[in-house]
């Protein structure tokens, strides 16, 4: 088994290729692990379980589905790399490698989860908010799909249907280079952002502060 | 292959072992593929420059100079665009790696032949798509491409942005053909504590191909399908969000930085060493302090988008975080110059780089420090200052890190001597006209000049000014190099196997190294930087025939 | 040291005369196959992050539009994607036995083997066919293409729902693609395998194409869950 493979520098291998071979009826045996954790994923879907924990949670609110769906997913996933894939076997450096790049996506997703899921407090030392459930404020601005077509303040010829702008208005001084000035169109949403920013210059007008603040 | 040294003293370079034009077109030789991407990176490097020097030239007065807004705009995201994706990313591992790495570790080739040659088309590939992406419609986004205006803007984005998706796949395969080589093919006696620092830094590097380079691609694969067939991901027209492109974005390109920066450290490692005739000092440190850079790049992304409208949560843990890469560099600069301290130093052009990638890197790398501030980046952000800082790292680092390189190994690569007078005429051109072109920008940035404006007030004027003919000089000394180095490969004197008289692995090979780079195999018996175990006739500089004759 | 470059009299004193898989720059075959493993789990490893760039955007968006994703995951079929999902498992039990009976030797049972495989990878892509074209029927597409005109379980169409079908099309998609490739490369190594290229001593390509297939499968085991039944 795993002793079978050794770094190729060790004098005592003769160069060849040992592994251990496994029997047919061991692939089997993993297989019906499978699809037991399959058909088991799948019956778990269809119950409410944070309604069994906690009576009242609203369907998916509580999470347990989630997490109860992931461990099982794991465990599949554990099952193939193990013993499908031979990391069993395997040299220990392509076991942490791979598992390493698995963390580094854990690192992407919580760090980016990090922004995204705190984003709708309301930042004052920056004086910028955006609302990530409808885009307002972000740079760039928005025009909303299911609403009248909006064209941005700064836009020359605009396409409704694409929701691109062909032709911008051209700023030579201030603003954000090509992308100057479309915080207008943010005004069609309101804008509870606008308050923190004119607290931090109340000089500027309305949702340019925010702009204003950034340079 | 048979193993005596004797019978093989008249074998035939790598440049001579196979002749006409499909030996070089299907060559799985690591040693002509890194110079097939020497040659395609330079003129890379030659056009990138082209559109620096015509920004600058466009800055050189307020108002319009020489062009429209609209093209300005284009000419500094091809700039930017060319230099990154398609010089500086493939520059060192592409071309010096490819040549250098085998060789350090006493191998005959990397440990996939065939994938270095397949990763080398598919840059070949992206490298047209890219040009051809200029023919159609030069983008003008900027070389981030940010959202949402490159999901608006008419101009080629889908054609250069599978470019660089194309490329990604380049340096994807080309990180995992050196982990492989680096684990596998070490010759007898190569030990983890005994490879050369240049290997550690491009290890370090291709962890960083492998892990990153995936997520640009699938950024940029999202973003062709967002202007294709519009998905609501990244365009906030359609409930996507435009910050989460920055986050994916720079997941890959702050890393992607270190891919730019660790390979010039790892070359600055070989020339210091060679130059001062000294052993590393901390070698260990010096190489873990590259593996440490590599993995902490990973959690820094965020200090890029302080402004972007992250939440004030990510930014703290961003900003605190940023100040990790300061351990790893700073444990790098000291032993460099721990390494330099009593020394036998002798100045020859590959050290003056090295040497000044010492001073330009740390000036880069502290002015990051500010960046990396919250508060002060509020004021920084977008500015000139961003721009100097990372011009700095980039070109005063890696580039002249590059430079070193080139100028060290290029006898070994080809066999000939280069004017040592000219060069060092190239060196002064260079390192005057980057500090004309960049510090001043430090200056300007602190001003508060935003970086990318087609237009200035005119109190920035005699900055600018100033700034745009520091880039003609800095364009005059590569001129000056490139003849340098076009007359040493037209009637440069032969070079011996080892003119620098160093103690590395890769000078015990011919110069050029033969296809096989050894005869036989070789097997290290001391360290790569080991100048007091080392023969005098292993730091022997001359010709070992002619002195062998003289006896 | 190395600039001796002693002739290396190691493995029985030959220089390159090993067998003719034996590439010129190995050693020995064990060099060979633990550069060819290292170098194909560093592929896999790109390709999670490859593909965790979707996750993270299921992750983010489903967090954002909860509601819209939960009646965006009820319009799909659970039965089609858990029937998809035993396809994908067993083409892998049949993937990891090519492998098997590559390592014993047995050159016939390794083609039939990958055989079943293949059909297996086709017999996916039939099924998400079926799947597709009810969506393309349905109007369930992202962006500007949303236009639903049948809905399950729930009576109108929520707002950003579409952003669910945009995951959901992109990670399907490209998981498709991968599937697609992994019929290819399970074909070229089973007409290499077929003229004889492969014996007991060197059956690497096939271990390395069965890695690359059962990525394919780890990938589609969470995609079934995150996009089907949560």
């Amino acid at each position: 088994m795993s002793g079978d493979s050794h770094d190729h520098d060790h004098h005592s291998n003769d160069g060849a290729v040992h592994v251990h071979v496994h029997d047919v009826s061991f692939y089997l045996k993993v297989f019906g692990g499978l699809i037991f954790l399959t058909v088991f994923t799948v019956a778990t879907s269809y119950l409410d379980i944070d309604g069994l924990v906690r009576p009242g949670t609203p369907h998916g609110a509580g999470g347990l589905n989630f997490l109860l769906a992931m461990a099982i997913a794991t465990c599949k996933a554990a099952f193939v790399c193990t013993w499908f894939m031979h990391l069993k076997d395997d040299a220990r450096f392509n076991a942490l490698f791979f598992v390493g790049s698995v963390l580094f996506a854990g690192v992407f997703l919580a760090y980016t989860l990090n922004d995204t899921y705190y984003r709708q407090h309301e930042d004052r030392y920056q004086g910028v908010h955006v609302d990530p459930s409808t885009g307002e404020r972000a740079p760039g601005g928005l025009a909303d799909i299911g609403g009248s077509c909006e064209v941005p303040a700064n836009c020359v010829s605009y396409n409704c249907e694409a929701g691109r702008c062909a032709e911008f208005v051209v700023h030579h001084e201030g603003g954000e280079g090509h992308e100057g000035g479309e915080h207008g169109e943010a005004a069609a949403e309101g804008h509870e952002g606008g308050e923190g920013a004119e607290a931090e210059a109340p000089a500027a007008e309305g949702e340019h502060g925010a702009e204003a603040a950034e340079h | 292959m048979a193993t005596a040294t004797a019978a093989h003293a008249h074998e035939p370079d790598y440049l001579n072992a196979k002749t006409g034009i499909g030996s070089w077109i299907y060559t799985v030789d690591h040693k002509r593929l890194g110079i097939m991407y020497l040659a395609s990176i330079l003129m890379f490097f030659a056009i990138g420059g082209f559109f620096a020097l015509l920004v600058r030239i466009e800055l050189m007065t307020p108002g319009e100079t020489i062009m429209s807004p609209t093209m300005y705009n284009k000419a500094f995201t091809l700039h930017g665009a060319i230099m990154v994706f398609l010089f500086i990313i493939p520059s060192i591992p592409g071309a010096l790696g490819n040549f250098f790495l085998p060789i350090m570790l006493g191998a005959k080739d990397v440990a996939f032949p065939r994938l270095n040659l397949l990763s080398f088309y598919i840059y070949v590939l992206g490298a047209i798509l890219a040009v051809a992406s200029i023919a159609i419609n030069a983008v003008d986004t900027g070389w981030t491409f940010y959202t949402p205006y490159s999901t608006r803007t008419d101009t080629a984005v889908v054609w250069v942005t599978l470019s660089v998706f194309i490329l990604g796949f380049s340096s994807i395969l080309t990180g995992v053909n050196f982990i492989a080589t680096v684990h596998k093919l070490r010759a007898p006696g190569l030990h983890w504590k005994r490879l050369p620092l240049f290997v550690w830094g491009m290890y370090a590097t291709s962890v960083i191909q492998v892990l990153a380079t995936p997520v640009i691609a699938i950024t940029l694969f999202i973003l062709i399908m967002e202007n294709v067939l519009t998905l609501g991901i990244f365009n906030p027209q359609l409930g996507g969000d435009p910050v989460l492109f920055q986050h994916f974005f720079w997941f890959y390109s702050h890393p992607a930085v270190y891919i730019m920066i660790l390979p010039g450290m790892a070359i600055v490692n070989e020339v210091l060493a060679t130059f001062s005739r000294r052993k590393i000092f901390g070698y260990m440190f010096v190489a873990m302090s590259s593996v440490g850079l590599a993995l902490v790049g990973f959690l820094v992304w965020g200090h890029h988008m302080f402004v972007a409208g992250m939440s004030e949560y990510a930014t703290l843990v961003f900003s605190a975080l940023t100040f990790l890469v300061a351990i790893p560099s700073g444990v790098k600069v000291f032993n460099w110059i721990a390494t330099l301290y009593k020394g036998s130093i002798s100045f020859e052009s590959p050290m003056l780089y090295a040497l000044a990638f010492l001073v330009l890197f740390s000036i880069g790398g502290l002015t990051g420090l500010f960046l990396g501030t919250l508060s002060v980046d509020i004021h920084l952000h977008d500015t000139y200052f961003v721009v100097a800082h990372f011009h700095y790292v980039m070109v005063g680092g890696t580039v002249f890190g590059f430079l070193a390189g080139l100028h060290y190994w290029w006898p070994k690569m080809f066999g000939r001597m280069y004017d040592e007078n000219l060069a060092r005429v190239a060196f002064a051109l260079v390192f005057i006209g980057f500090n004309m072109t960049f510090f001043t920008q430090f200056v300007l940035g602190s001003q508060g000049m935003p970086r990318r404006y087609y237009d200035y007030l005119p109190h920035f004027a005699p900055l600018h000014g100033f700034s745009s003919v520091g880039a003609l000089v800095l364009g005059a000394g590569f001129l000056v190099m490139a003849f340098m180095f076009i007359r040493s490969l037209a009637s440069g004197a032969k070079a011996p196997p080892n003119p620098w008289g160093s103690a590395g692995y890769e000078w015990a090979t011919a110069s050029p190294p033969i296809e096989h780079n050894f005869h036989g195999q070789p097997v290290m018996t001391r360290g790569p930087y080991d100048y007091h175990l080392a023969t005098d006739e292993e730091l022997f500089d001359g010709f070992p025939e002619e002195a062998a004759a003289k006896e | 040291m190395s600039a001796d470059t002693h002739a290396h009299e190691g493995h029985d004193g030959h220089g390159h005369h090993g067998p003719k898989w034996l590439q010129h720059h190995f050693e020995t075959p064990i060099q060979q196959f633990e550069s060819s493993k290292l170098g194909m789990w560093a592929f896999l490893a790109q390709e999670i992050l490859f593909f965790s760039g979707l996750f993270v955007a299921y992750g983010i968006f489903r967090i954002a539009y909860p509601e819209a994703f939960a009646a965006g995951s009820m319009q799909l079929n659970k039965i089609m994607g858990g029937a998809n999902t035993i396809v994908l498992l067993f083409s892998s039990l049949t993937a990891a036995l090519a492998v098997r009976s590559a390592q014993l030797g047995k050159k016939d049972e390794v083609t039939r083997y990958l055989f079943i495989t293949i059909i297996c990878a086709f017999g996916f892509m039939v099924i998400k066919y079926f799947e597709y074209t009810a969506k393309f029927e349905h109007g369930l597409l992202p962006g500007i293409h949303w236009n639903p005109s049948h809905l399950v379980g729930i009576d109108a169409p929520l707002d950003h729902m579409h952003v669910f079908f945009g995951v959901y099309f992109m990670l399907t998609g490209l998981h498709g693609v991968h599937v697609l490739i992994g019929i290819g490369i399970l074909f070229w190594i089973m007409m290499r395998n077929h003229n004889g290229e492969f014996s007991k001593e060197y059956w690497t390509p096939v271990d390395l194409a069965a890695l690359y297939w059962h990525l394919v499968d780890l990938v589609w085991i969470y995609l079934f869950p995150l996009l089907y039944l949560i």
